[in-house]
């Protein structure tokens, strides 16, 4: 991990990265859902609030 | 808030520890990224003295650009719908980046795992998906084999690789949908 990664322009330039990206795109999704527990408003919410007042203490 | 953030310690990678001591909040306000960290419940709940930072995640968007001279139909496979929008190529592809995750070297628990982490990242961007869309996940990591691995066994896919301060960095793709 890099913090540059935030600040650079990701750009393909080679014609091999671009081939790879080609195989990942033409691959299927993983049938293995993304996230079986979605990150919700309320969780969020709950969890800033315990955090403020954690840190006000 | 500072002073606790310190805390964080990651001895394999400096960058992701500065990041969050220096960098984390001043993102968050810009809103150039958002960093969760993992916490426990109960010692918040029960505001114990000492509130652990057990790892932290950090997840931005960014646009992954092609070069003008792909074709249009690689182009269209990758927008998944078009090669051009009114007339022009499209040649930037939005997706979601993330930026950082690491456990606390400070911590010698075997609690949380790096597959927790990714899990907790897709949490997030799951709800965003969800709300948005959105086709791909990057990720950039160090050139090394374990790193590389974990990441493959988390369905991305090696796409580059590039010179970074220190070393080389290997760039990683997920399609998600």
């Amino acid at each position: 991990m890099s913090t540059n990664t935030f600040e650079r322009k990701i750009e393909l330039n080679t014609s091999e990265s671009i081939k790879k990206l080609m195989n990942v795109m033409k691959s299927e999704v993983p049938t293995r859902p993304l996230s079986e527990h979605p990150f919700s408003t309320k969780e969020r919410d709950r969890s800033e609030k315990l955090l403020r007042q954690y840190l006000s203490h | 808030m500072n002073e606790w953030l310190t805390s964080f310690s990651c001895e394999k990678d400096e960058d992701i520890e500065l990041f969050l001591h220096y960098k984390a909040i001043e993102f968050e306000k810009l809103s150039k990224a958002r960093t969760y960290l993992v916490l426990d419940y109960e010692q918040l709940e029960n505001r114990e003295t000492k509130l652990i930072i057990y790892g932290y995640i950090s997840i931005a968007l960014k646009v992954l650009s092609v070069p003008k001279k792909i074709s249009n139909r690689m182009r269209k496979e990758l927008d998944g719908f078009s090669a051009k929008i009114h007339g022009e190529q499209i040649n930037d592809f939005a997706c979601y980046l993330i930026g950082q995750l690491s456990k606390n070297s400070n911590v010698k628990s075997e609690g949380l795992t790096g597959e927790q982490l990714i899990s907790l990242a897709n949490d997030v961007i799951a709800t965003s998906v969800e709300a948005v869309g959105g086709r791909y996940i990057m990720i950039e990591c160090h050139d090394e084999q374990k790193l590389i691995e974990f990441y493959k066994e988390n369905y991305f896919n090696e796409i580059a690789r590039i010179p970074d301060v220190s070393q080389q960095m290997v760039q990683m793709i997920r399609k998600i949908s």
